[in-house]
C-alpha cells in the first residue's frame, strides 16, 4: 500500500516537473517573440515618412551601388552605380535607412540585387563618424553564398552609405542586433568598413585591395 | 655433473652485468630506426585542405540543389588521395564528415599542425548563369586593417610590440601566400586552356588567422550549370587533383616560403 501511494506520489511529481519545464519553455518563446516583435515595430516607427521626427527638406541625388553585371576577370570590380533622388531627411539616421531600403529594393538599371530579398532594416545609429547599420537575419540566412557575392553585398553598403551621407567615414554591420563573424562564410564581418571606390567598375582597376608595398 | 645443452646455451657468453652484443645491436636497431622514422616525419611537409562550409551551413546552392559544402568535402578527398602518394607530404583534411565548423577552428586546425600549405576549397556563386571558372583568392587587407597593423607594428616609446593579435597571423605571408595563388592560376589556365584571370586579394577572415602560406580556390560556379556538372564528374575531380598537386608541388619545390621578415 505505501509503496503504491510513493509511485503515485513519484508520478504526480514526475509529471508536475514536466509541466513546469513546459510552461517556463513555452513562456521564454513567447518572451523572445514579443521582444522580436518589439523590436519589428520600433524598426516600424522609425520607417522614413512615418516617423514622426523625420523631417526632410528637399531632395537629393544619390548613388547606389549595385552587383555588376559580369565583373571583367581578374578584377574586384564588383560594383556599379545607380543615380536615384530621395527625400533628404536632415537626421542622418532617416538619410541611411532611405538609402538603405532603396538598395533592398533593388537595381532598376541593369545591376544585380546585393541584399536579399526580405531583409529589413531594425535599427541605425550614428556615432563617431560610424554607422551603425542592424539589420534582419534574411541577410544572413538567405545570402546565395560565393566570396564575391559576399564582398559585394557588404561594400554596396558601404558604399552607398558613406558615399552619400556626409559626415559618416565608416559602418558597422550587426544581424538581428548582434555582432555575427561574417555573413555566410568568407568576409570577417566583426569590425568597420571604410569605403572601397576599388570595387566600383571603372574605378582603378586594381586586382587587389591594398598593394603590396602597403605591406612593408 | 655435466651441464646439458640447454643449461650451456644458457649461461650468459661474457659477465652478466655487461649488455650483450645482441642486446646492443637491438638497441641500435631500434634507434637507427626511430631516427629514420621521425626524421622523415619531421621532413615531411604538411599540407591542410580545408573542404569550406558544413553541417547546417550549406554554402553557395545550385539551381539543382546541389550544396556547396558537399562539392567542397568530395574534391577536398579526391584532392588527399592524389596529395597522399607523396610520401614526403602529411595530408589532413579540416572536417571528413559533414559537420559545422566555425572559421576560427579550422584556423586553430592549420596553426596547432604547423602547417607548411593550406588550401580552402569552395565554389563561387554568380548571380547570372554566365558566369563561370575558377577563382582564386589570396589574403590582403583592406585599408582599416593595413592601418591597424602598422599601428601595432610602430614601436611606441621605444618598446617594440612583440605579440601581433592572431587575426593577423597571415600578414606576415602575404608574399608566399600570392606565391602559391599565381602558381595555381598559371597551372589551372593551363588545365582549362584560360589565357586570362588573375588570383585576388581580399580581407577573407578565415586566411587572416592561418599562420603559413594560404589560399583559397572557388573551383568553379555552382551557379553555372556546366561547371555544377564538370564538378559533379569524378574524372574531373581527379584531374583537378592532378593539378593541384603539381601546383602544390611546384610551390614547395621553388624554396622555403618567402616570409616578410619582421
Amino acid at each position: 500500500m505505501t509503496r503504491k501511494v510513493l509511485l503515485i506520489a513519484l508520478a504526480v511529481a514526475l509529471v508536475l516537473s514536466l509541466a513546469g519545464v513546459w510552461i517556463l519553455y513555452r513562456s521564454e518563446l513567447a518572451k523572445q517573440a514579443a521582444e522580436r516583435q518589439e523590436a519589428d515595430a520600433a524598426a516600424e516607427t522609425m520607417t522614413p515618412g512615418a516617423a514622426p521626427d523625420d523631417v526632410t527638406q528637399g531632395e537629393l541625388q544619390i548613388k547606389l551601388y549595385f552587383r555588376a553585371p559580369a565583373p571583367s576577370a581578374g578584377t574586384l570590380a564588383l560594383l556599379t552605380p545607380e543615380v536615384r533622388t530621395i527625400p533628404q531627411s536632415i537626421r542622418k539616421e532617416y538619410l541611411i535607412r532611405r538609402i538603405l531600403d532603396a538598395l533592398i529594393a533593388g537595381p532598376t538599371q541593369g545591376g544585380g540585387p546585393t541584399i536579399p530579398k526580405g531583409t529589413i532594416v531594425r535599427q541605425v545609429f550614428v556615432a563617431n563618424n560610424l554607422a551603425v547599420i542592424d539589420f534582419s537575419r534574411e541577410i544572413a540566412v538567405r545570402h546565395p553564398g560565393g566570396v564575391l557575392g559576399e564582398m559585394a553585398t557588404v561594400y554596396s553598403i558601404v558604399n552607398s552609405v558613406v558615399d552619400n551621407v556626409p559626415g559618416v567615414d565608416g559602418v558597422r554591420i550587426l544581424v538581428d542586433g548582434s555582432e555575427r563573424s561574417t555573413l555566410s562564410g568568407h568576409l570577417a564581418l566583426d569590425r568597420s568598413f571604410g569605403a572601397a571606390p576599388e570595387f566600383v567598375v571603372g574605378a582603378s582597376g586594381r586586382d587587389a585591395l591594398i598593394q603590396e608595398e602597403n605591406l612593408e | 655433473m655435466p651441464s646439458t645443452p640447454v643449461a650451456r646455451l644458457a649461461a650468459p657468453a661474457v659477465h652478466p652485468a655487461s649488455p650483450s652484443l645482441r642486446h646492443l645491436a637491438v638497441v641500435a636497431a631500434a634507434w637507427l630506426a626511430a631516427v629514420a622514422v621521425f626524421g622523415q616525419a619531421a621532413d615531411r611537409k604538411v599540407i591542410i585542405i580545408d573542404p569550406g562550409h558544413g553541417g547546417d551551413d550549406n554554402g553557395a546552392r545550385s539551381t539543382a540543389g546541389t550544396f556547396e559544402k558537399d562539392v567542397n568535402l568530395i574534391l577536398a578527398k579526391a584532392l588527399q588521395t592524389e596529395l597522399s602518394q607523396d610520401k614526403q607530404l602529411q595530408v589532413v583534411l579540416t572536417r571528413e564528415g559533414d559537420q559545422r565548423l566555425a572559421l576560427e577552428e579550422r584556423a586553430i586546425h592549420v596553426n596547432r599542425l604547423r602547417a607548411d600549405l593550406f588550401l580552402s576549397l569552395h565554389c563561387a556563386h554568380a548571380p547570372q548563369e554566365s558566369s563561370d571558372g575558377f577563382l582564386i583568392y589570396y589574403f590582403q587587407p583592406d585599408a582599416d586593417q593595413a592601418d591597424t597593423y602598422h599601428y601595432l607594428k610602430t614601436p611606441l616609446g621605444g618598446r617594440e610590440l612583440r605579440v601581433l593579435p592572431w587575426n593577423l597571423a597571415q600578414f606576415q605571408w602575404v608574399p608566399a601566400s600570392k606565391e602559391m595563388a599565381g602558381i595555381l592560376q598559371r597551372r589551372l589556365n593551363e588545365f582549362y586552356a584560360r589565357s586570362s584571370g588573375a588570383p585576388l586579394g581580399g580581407p577573407l577572415k578565415l586566411l587572416a588567422t592561418v599562420n603559413c602560406p594560404a589560399v583559397l580556390l572557388e573551383a568553379g560556379h555552382l551557379s553555372n550549370p556546366a561547371d555544377e556538372r564538370r564538378l559533379d564528374d569524378a574524372g574531373h575531380r581527379a584531374a583537378l587533383a592532378q593539378v593541384l598537386r603539381q601546383a602544390v608541388a611546384e610551390f614547395l619545390k621553388a624554396s622555403e616560403p618567402i616570409r616578410e621578415t619582421p
